[in-house]
């Protein structure tokens, strides 16, 4: 009988030549929810994402997402490494819709609500490597969410973003939240991982994860300022960095 | 701008005056350096001289260049996407374009006489090994560097092919048609100048040689470096305007 999970990892092993990233790692989150992962450098977070989205294979181990393997999915991602992943030969429009062009041969143009004229100009008539870094990180952002029913891999989405466009992409994460769709969001940003996720699963440094924090984030405040002067981010942070310290 | 534009013209100008220099000091060597007004009233009479020459080498070079440039890569295209294929032949390749193509002329004369399909020859294998070699190296970085965004989006062969590895190639491409143009042209001069010269304007160096033209050796030269430059200029342009994100 199929299950509610959207996420779901069973004895997952990862290592890399005699570096072991993940030991019997297991996981599992319900359908529709937006997780942040977090962690000190190198701790193995975007292996991780990469072993999501079929980029990398478990050396053991089973992953599921909404009951198919991760080759069975097409995922939206933003990698961290951004602008290498936009394809500088098409306009950042083209980009955006391209996922979406080769599997759906489709264009969901009510996307673009989601952006001001002047972004809409500057997507429409410039290549990547004219706009801002952070225009960049927007246009891949809006592109991962476009694309896909089941999975969403945000690498640090929002490492070059100013403060006003961060608060556009994290509306947009929202607004595009689906019952159906999990979204998997690396950032070393607490606040913005406890203020877009459900739940924040803490990594620690390496060698070894088979154990993780799995703090409970979902909350009732009317904005980010809220959250960030309240004792239940408070709460958050200190067991985050007693988890990561013990 | 101006002070870049008076940088430019300080090169040609140092050129001309070291010319004039050494055409009327005297010296021992006076014989075989025309004066830079000799060689220039000597074009007038390019029309009835050297233009059947310099068409006989542009036929040569474009014909064989274009050829190489076309093999070079839709082998390299096959090569670089197979890259166990690339491995098989990777030693013989590196072999071969270690050896200077002048090398080859005799066994090739032996091979195909001295006729236009021997400089062809010469000309086609010389130009494919450097597109062939870019074209398969271009591929090669392009399947790494935009290999993870195929892979997450489970692109097929020919999807990957068609909106990554080609145009993520294109630059490496480029960087080897314009050596390989360049190389052509040095392929089909060399091949006039020795056992595969019939005809050509490296044919008529070597025959202005053994009379002691100077003059029309050097108009010679200077006709062979003008075409080589607008060449490799035009593919500078051609180059920028198709390939307009190099170098992001």
């Amino acid at each position: 009988m199929p299950n509610e999970f959207g996420l779901e990892i069973i004895n997952l092993s990862k290592s890399f030549d005699n570096h072991t990233v993940f030991d019997d790692f297991n996981l599992a989150i319900p359908k529709g929810e937006i997780i942040g992962i977090y962690g000190p450098n190198g701790c193995g977070k975007s292996t991780f994402l990469h072993l999501l989205a079929g980029i990398q294979e478990p050396d053991k181990g089973t992953i599921r997402i909404n009951n198919k393997k991760p080759k069975e999915i097409k995922p939206g991602i933003v990698f961290q490494n951004y602008s290498d992943h936009l394809l500088p030969w098409k306009k950042t429009m083209e980009n955006i819709f391209l996922q979406e062009k080769i599997q759906k041969n489709t264009r969901s143009e009510e996307m673009l609500d989601h952006l001001s004229d002047s972004q809409k100009n500057l997507f429409q008539n410039l290549y990547p490597y004219e706009l801002s870094g952070g225009q960049q990180q927007l246009s891949s952002i809006l592109r991962s969410l476009i694309n896909t029913d089941d999975l969403i891999l945000l690498d640090e989405p929002f490492s070059s973003l100013d403060q006003n466009i961060k608060n556009q992409a994290h509306d947009l994460i929202l607004k595009n939240r689906q019952n159906d769709r999990t979204i998997v969001l690396v950032t070393h940003d607490l606040l913005d991982s406890v203020y877009l996720s459900d739940r924040i699963i803490v990594l620690k440094g390496t060698p070894v994860h088979n154990k993780y924090l799995n703090l409970n984030t979902k909350y009732n405040f009317k904005d980010k300022i809220d959250l960030l002067h309240s004792s239940f981010f408070s709460d958050i942070y200190k067991q985050t960095m007693e988890y990561i310290a013990s | 701008m101006k002070r870049s534009k008076i940088l430019y013209a300080i090169g040609p100008i140092a050129i001309l005056a070291g010319w004039y220099f050494f055409a009327y000091y005297p010296t021992n060597f006076n014989i075989l350096i025309p004066k830079p007004v000799q060689v220039m009233l000597s074009f007038k009479n390019f029309p009835q001289i050297l233009m059947k020459s310099t068409i006989a080498t542009l036929y040569t070079w474009s014909t064989g260049t274009l050829l190489g440039i076309i093999l070079g890569i839709l082998i390299g295209f096959i090569c670089g996407y197979y890259q166990n294929l690339f491995k098989i032949i990777e030693i013989p390749l590196d072999f071969f374009r270690s050896i200077p193509s002048i090398t080859l002329l005799p066994i090739v004369a032996l091979f195909l006489g001295s006729g236009l399909t021997a400089k062809f020859f010469i000309v086609t294998f010389v130009t494919f090994l450097y597109v062939f070699i870019h074209t398969t190296y271009g591929i090669k970085y392009s399947r790494t560097s935009k290999q993870n965004l195929a892979l997450a989006w489970r692109l097929n062969p020919w999807q990957n092919f068609r909106e990554i590895i080609f145009y993520s190639s294109l630059p490496s491409i480029f960087a080897g048609i314009r050596t390989a143009i360049t190389l052509g042209l040095i392929a089909t001069i060399s091949s006039e100048m020795t056992i595969l010269g019939t005809a050509g304007l490296g044919k008529k160096i070597i025959d202005n040689m053994v009379i002691y033209n100077t003059t029309e050796m050097y108009e010679i030269i200077i006709i062979i470096g003008l075409i080589g430059y607008a060449t490799n200029k035009l593919i500078v342009i051609l180059e920028n305007n198709v390939i307009h994100w190099k170098g992001h």
